[in-house]
């Protein structure tokens, strides 16, 4: 992969000149988190973050999107997408592992046209980070790339390493050559130890060998009714999951009572009627069952269909959840219990 | 549904302000006017003949006999009735006082508009589907999806009592978004954890009394059927 550097004082002057052509995503400060939102010249571009509150799936999967209008008469209607270049900058390694995981569920197999529209037009440029005491990525296996980004910058003091991932990344550094130059000897031995330094700061951790058999085994336990005995079912860790993306279908009826759009929002598993069918039977009826379905779908579930887990270790679920549920824990107690009634 | 659906509006005891909602509506008001029957609603007009009805909605706790016999009445004229507001669907303030009780004590509800107010939004939204001859959808999820939709920080989290978790959702926040704790005003949400929010208020360090005072004030009725077990 080549590779080129940026000096930090460039950036700001490279992300100015990204804005013009294309639109232009950048963490920033709102309020007391920090959020992905659109750039203007004023805005306060936040380089040193830990996690966005929502991750950046909310632009290719919208909270709430109209798929399409109907009318009679006209039939349906399907809403345009915007063909506008994106540049979405600033993800970590977890959140772009965590389109990954999105572009299985939507581009393999069944294509879902609105997220390909939304992917199709957006350039990824990943960020460097450090762990806080929620973040596990390097037990999934997600603290690094090496590929589905554009561009990738890694912070190494008075510069950034700048891998290219793609063409268009490439020619983003030709058309603003001025703003970069060579890779140095120094700068690659800084980039491992920065690798180095980085990998020893996780303080969570998950040990996943063997977990989706240990999953598939513990189905019965009583673990996950005690555990849920604490959940709000508010659905929290399910929106600011990166690879969460159940929705519900619903109609917007206009007040003719005959035209209207075709919608979809965001849903979670732990919410009671997620599970309720025609004729009122409710398969998940207990928070129990409900945070189970949460936990096995990530861990075991995705691991059998797509070879890999859904989860990619940005502890959003756990730093989010006001009921203070901690899904690494969760897990680590269901191996304890495993292995005592191995013993026993 | 026909063309011209019978529409009849009423209050038991209550402040009218889910009525006035509906008379809010200006922009909606002619359209609504033209595609239904408005056959009574004492707010906006004098004459209403009071015959079979299509949809009743029905704002307003129980507290009085007067208040059950018109509810009993307009419930076997309509063949929709539909609940608007909290005091509605939950008793509201009135349960609290332990004088007023929910229309589904009474008589069968087919579809509940919570809120105190109700959200203008939603009411359209229920007003177009039955137009199109649907019950409305319920909205499924609490205050935290809309809330965490934008991308607020969490209250409850930070120490408040925030009801957003057990309250149903369709405000699109109001309060957690202007910094404000949900005071649980749209009513319970479909499966309040009342126990668990309890525990974690009382780790925040709030009295029995203080945190049953917020979570009991709008759905008391939930909060006594959900909540009392020991957490
Ligand atoms: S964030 Fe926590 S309390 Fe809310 S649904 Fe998830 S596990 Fe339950
Ligand atoms: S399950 Fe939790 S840690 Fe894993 S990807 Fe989702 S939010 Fe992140
Ligand atoms: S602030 Fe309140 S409504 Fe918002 S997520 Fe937290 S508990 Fe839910």
């Amino acid at each position: 992969m080549r590779t080129v550097v940026l000096p930090g004082s460039n950036l700001e002057e490279f992300l100015a000149r990204l804005a013009v052509g294309h639109e232009l995503i950048v963490p920033q400060k709102s309020g007391a988190s920090i959020s992905f939102a659109a750039y203007d010249p004023s805005s306060e571009v936040v380089v040193e973050y830990q996690r966005t509150l929502l991750p950046p799936k909310k632009f290719f999967l919208p909270p709430e999107e109209a798929l399409f209008d109907f009318a009679p008469g006209e039939g349906f209607r399907q809403k345009p997408t915007s063909s506008e270049r994106r540049i979405l900058f600033g993800l970590h390694p977890c959140d772009i592992h965590g389109l990954r995981r999105l572009d299985q569920v939507f581009l393999e197999g069944y294509v879902d046209t609105y997220y390909q529209a939304q992917r199709d037009r957006t350039l990824i440029i990943g960020l460097s980070c450090l762990p806080d005491e929620m973040c596990f990525c390097n037990s999934m296996g997600t603290d690094l790339v090496t590929d589905h980004f554009d561009l990738f910058l890694t912070d190494l003091g008075d510069n950034y390493l700048v891998e290219i991932g793609s063409t268009e990344g490439n020619d983003l550094i030709l058309d603003n050559e001025d703003l970069f130059a060579e890779t140095s000897d120094i700068l690659l031995r800084k980039y491992k130890v920065f690798l180095a330094t980085r990998s020893n700061l996780f303080e969570q951790k998950l040990d996943t060998s063997g977990l989706s058999n240990i999953l598939a085994l513990e189905w019965d336990s009583s673990h996950w009714e005690e555990t849920a005995k604490d959940c709000l079912a508010c659905g929290r860790c399910s929106m600011t999951c990166p690879t969460c993306y159940c929705f519900t279908i619903f109609d917007e009826v206009n007040l003719d009572g005959a035209s209207g759009s075709r919608c979809r929002r965001w849903t979670s598993c732990l919410y009671k009627n997620y599970a309720l069918v025609a004729g009122g039977h409710n398969f998940r009826p207990s928070r129990g069952a409900r945070l189970r379905q949460r936990i096995m779908h990530k861990h075991k579930d995705s691991v059998e269909r797509h070879g890999i887990s859904a989860c990619v270790g940005c502890g959003r679920c756990q730093a989010h959840c006001a009921a203070g549920i901690n899904f690494c824990q969760v897990l680590t107690s269901l191996r304890g219990e495993s292995s005592e009634s191995i013993v026993g | 549904m026909k063309a011209k659906p019978r529409i009849g509006i009423y209050g038991l005891t209550s402040c009218a302000g889910d009525q006035l909602v509906l008379v809010n509506c200006e922009d909606e008001l002619l359209t609504i006017l033209e595609a239904v029957d408005l056959r009574s609603f004492v707010m906006a007009h004098s004459d209403n003949p009071e015959g079979e009805l299509d949809v009743a909605f029905v704002e307003g706790a129980v507290t009085q006999e007067s208040d059950l016999e018109t509810l009993k009445d307009v419930r076997s004229r309509a063949q929709i009735l539909i609940a608007i507001g909290t005091c509605a669907v939950w008793g509201g303030i009135p349960y609290l006082s332990g004088m007023g009780t929910p229309l589904s004590d009474h008589v069968q509800v087919d579809y509940a508009i919570p809120g105190c107010p109700i959200e203008k939004t939603q009411l359209l939204k229920a007003i177009a589907s039955l137009l199109r001859g649907d019950l409305p959808l319920s909205l499924p999820h609490p205050v935290c999806l809309e809330c965490t939709i934008r991308e607020n920080n969490c209250l409850l989290q930070a120490g408040e009592i925030c009801c957003g978790p057990l309250t149903a959702g369709g405000c699109n926040a109001r309060c957690p978004s202007l910094n404000r704790a949900c005071f649980g005003c749209r009513g319970a949400s479909h499966d309040p954890n009342y126990v668990s929010a309890r525990q974690i208020l009382e780790k925040h360090g709030f009295s029995v009394n203080e945190v049953r005072q917020r979570l009991a004030l709008f759905s008391g009725k939930a909060y006594e059927k959900e909540g009392t077990q020991v957490g």
